[in-house]
């Protein structure tokens, strides 16, 4: 490679990784743990409910067995006006437990207060309805701060646009490291200077991780951009929707019609399905437009995937007819079909269907690590930029601005860790009749907290000092975690392992692996001289 | 180790023409291109699964070569001609082997 071209990939590299390193980091670290959304969701849940939690079934309880007029019929009971209303069905992940979501009712006679969406959790093990604001988990949490969901629409667009370049810093840094990349993933000098260290660490991690973040580069852009590919296509459809949807098995969207006194029974059309396809798991139940003449039942589901890999197993029925109106095959799908299935287990991490339950649960485990290292790779890239700046050549205003943002960038990114550990510890300690505010409350302690350490670490002013400190805080506080768990639900952990709860398990098992490493790591982080700023003693560039 | 300026541009209205070519012209080039092929190849399906990931790889690839020109606007200009001639493709296309 050219000198020039080297150089003009180098400074890409740089100018892409340090305006987005920040929102990454957020992204892959709070993405780490939404890869155990509902590992989270039960591990909290623990110790409230009465019965003994059952074996772990993997993560898609059975929808299969579900009744889902009983539940409807307990809706109705509960007071919710249903006809004209939307209901899906969804596995939360909680054994036996599903999430029903309602839309507003379509009905133009309803009162104002029926038409209002509902959000519920259902149980088939205590048979109750609660709201969903009383199961917000930490987890959920997690995920949503991994997309920006704060933020509303323009964080999900950011967190795609983030994704993007940092696509682009993949492959800048990949050409930067072209000519050497065999031979300098071999070498790893922890002894050395610290830029070395930090140099060999991100070039190593980062090319082991590369399929990984490539992927999730990708599929992030997918998610969050996938308007940009969606939205000008339609133009080749005339702009119409029913095209796309007709081409690409979406559902297509079913205008109201007149209500009717007939209420359809939804369970004989899933027994129907599940004895035309074998082995047919229902992932996803939707019902349009209930208790009208024009009331539409979806079903999404999935065969084992050595028998239909690329099929999606969908079928619509027009329920008052008992007529099949879309069917796609689960056994008879093509890549046409499969692309968006596969983004989805890819991103997701959901492999059960490939690998079994614990292969599953390894390779989760594999892909939690691999966004911690991804998390490092990010912040051995802020202070190779802040080393390779602190030099003489460069004027003190410029180096004085270079620390500030580092101070920053370690302060924000490296707070996140602490903060973490004691959102799990305040999910769990949470009382129960605070359920109704619990995201409120979650949040308010996981930002107001981020924000007060944040700027205690910026005021400090020492990268040093902020680095121990955020292992050494995270990692006492990550051991408190499966403590409270203990203590609180009476679940320690080698009982859970015993016991094969492993939602439960998996959950403590992560923060004491995580503590256990960053006390390690806080312990060995030694200044490598008693000067006061160590990180940004000035080095000769290599 | 950053990388030697000597090397990079130094002028504004250069960066502005090479990052319009990088991020609005690349975005533009990669999705012509997909419809492109969708409407000329027999099924269409495939190549719109394709572009729903498929766009932003090759919009990070076409990205990256305006940086590697020395004038910007050369390569803006390039990035237009390639949009025109692909709109053109898809013009004659919808006209001709419409999906719809």
């Amino acid at each position: 490679m050219n000198k020039r071209n080297y150089n003009v990939f180098f400074d890409l590299h740089t100018v892409s990784g340090i305006v987005i390193c920040v929102g990454l980091y957020i992204i892959f670290f709070a993405g780490a743990f939404a890869l155990f959304e509902h590992e989270i969701e039960v591990w909290e849940e623990s110790g409230k409910v009465e019965q003994a939690l059952p074996v772990y079934e993997g993560r898609q309880p059975t929808m299969s067995s579900m009744d889902y007029d009983g539940v409807i019929q307990k809706l109705s009971d509960e007071g919710y006006y249903l006809p004209g209303r939307s209901i899906s069905f969804m596995p939360t992940g909680s054994v036996g437990e599903v999430s029903v979501y309602m839309g507003a009712s379509q009905d133009t006679l309803t009162t104002d207060k029926n038409k209002k969406a509902a959000h519920l959790h259902y149980s088939a093990l205590s048979d109750k309805i609660d709201s969903h604001e009383d199961k917000f988990s930490f987890g959920t949490f997690l995920v949503e701060l991994h997309y920006f969901h704060q933020l509303g629409e323009f964080g999900y667009y950011l967190a795609g646009a983030i994704s993007l370049f940092f696509l682009f810093a993949i492959v800048t840094g990949v050409l930067v490291h072209w000519d050497k990349i065999i031979s300098n993933f071999f070498v790893f000098r922890p002894w050395a200077k610290l830029k070395t260290l930090w140099t060999d660490s991100h070039t190593a991690l980062g090319i082991i991780g590369l399929p990984y973040q490539f992927l999730y580069a990708v599929s992030g852009a997918y998610f969050c951009l996938g308007i940009l590919a969606y939205k000008p296509t339609m133009l080749l459809y005339d702009n119409d929707p029913k095209g796309y949807a007709a081409d690409f098995s979406l559902w297509p969207a079913f205008p109201g019609g007149e209500g009717s006194s007939e209420v359809t029974a939804i369970n004989p059309f899933i027994s129907e399905t599940r004895e035309k396809w074998s082995d047919y798991e229902p992932t996803y139940v939707y019902i349009n437009n209930y208790a009208n003449d024009n009331m539409h039942l979806q079903i999404d589901g999935r065969v084992n995937i050595k028998d239909g890999f690329w099929g999606l197993g969908t079928i619509i029925y027009h329920t008052p007819t008992g007529n099949v109106v879309k069917e796609n095959n689960p056994f008879h799908g093509d890549y046409a079909d499969g692309v968006s299935k596969y983004a989805y287990m890819l991103h997701f991490a959901e492999f059960d269907d490939m690998l079994g339950k614990t292969g599953d649960l390894f390779f989760r485990f594999i892909y939690f690590l691999l966004a911690i290292i991804t998390c490092f790779v990010i912040m051995s890239g802020v202070l190779i930029w802040l080393t390779a700046r602190d030099k003489k050549s460069i004027p003190l205003k410029k180096k004085r601005y270079n620390e500030r943002v580092g101070f920053i960038y370690l302060a924000v990114c490296l707070s996140i860790y602490p903060v973490t550990a004691f959102g799990f510890i305040v999910s769990k300690l949470l009382p129960e009749q605070w359920n109704a505010d619990r995201e409120a409350i979650l949040s308010a302690v996981f930002f107001g907290l981020w924000l007060i350490v944040s700027v205690f670490f910026f005021l400090k002013k020492n990268n040093y000092f902020t680095n121990k400190y955020t292992l050494l805080s995270g990692g006492i506080l990550g051991l408190f975690v499966p403590m409270v768990n203990g203590f609180y639900s009476g679940n320690w952990f080698w009982h859970t392992f015993s016991l094969r709860q492993t939602e439960i398990f998996i959950v403590d098992f992560l923060w004491i692996f995580l503590s256990v490493s960053t006390l390690f790591a806080a312990y060995r982080i030694k200044r490598n001289e008693p000067v006061s700023h160590p990180e940004l003693k000035p080095v000769i560039s290599g | 180790m950053p990388a030697n300026p000597k090397y990079l541009t130094s002028s504004k209205w250069q960066r502005a023409a090479k990052i319009t070519a990088a991020i609005p012209g690349g975005y533009g080039i990669s999705l012509a291109f997909f419809v492109l092929l969708a409407l000329w190849l027999p099924d269409h399906r495939p190549v719109l699964a394709t572009l729903k990931y498929g766009l932003f790889i090759l919009w990070t690839g076409l990205m990256l070569i305006p940086f590697l020109f020395k004038n910007g606007w050369k390569c803006l200009g390039l990035y237009l001609v390639l949009i025109v001639l692909l709109s053109a493709g898809i013009y004659f296309g919808k006209l001709y082997h419409p999906i719809v």
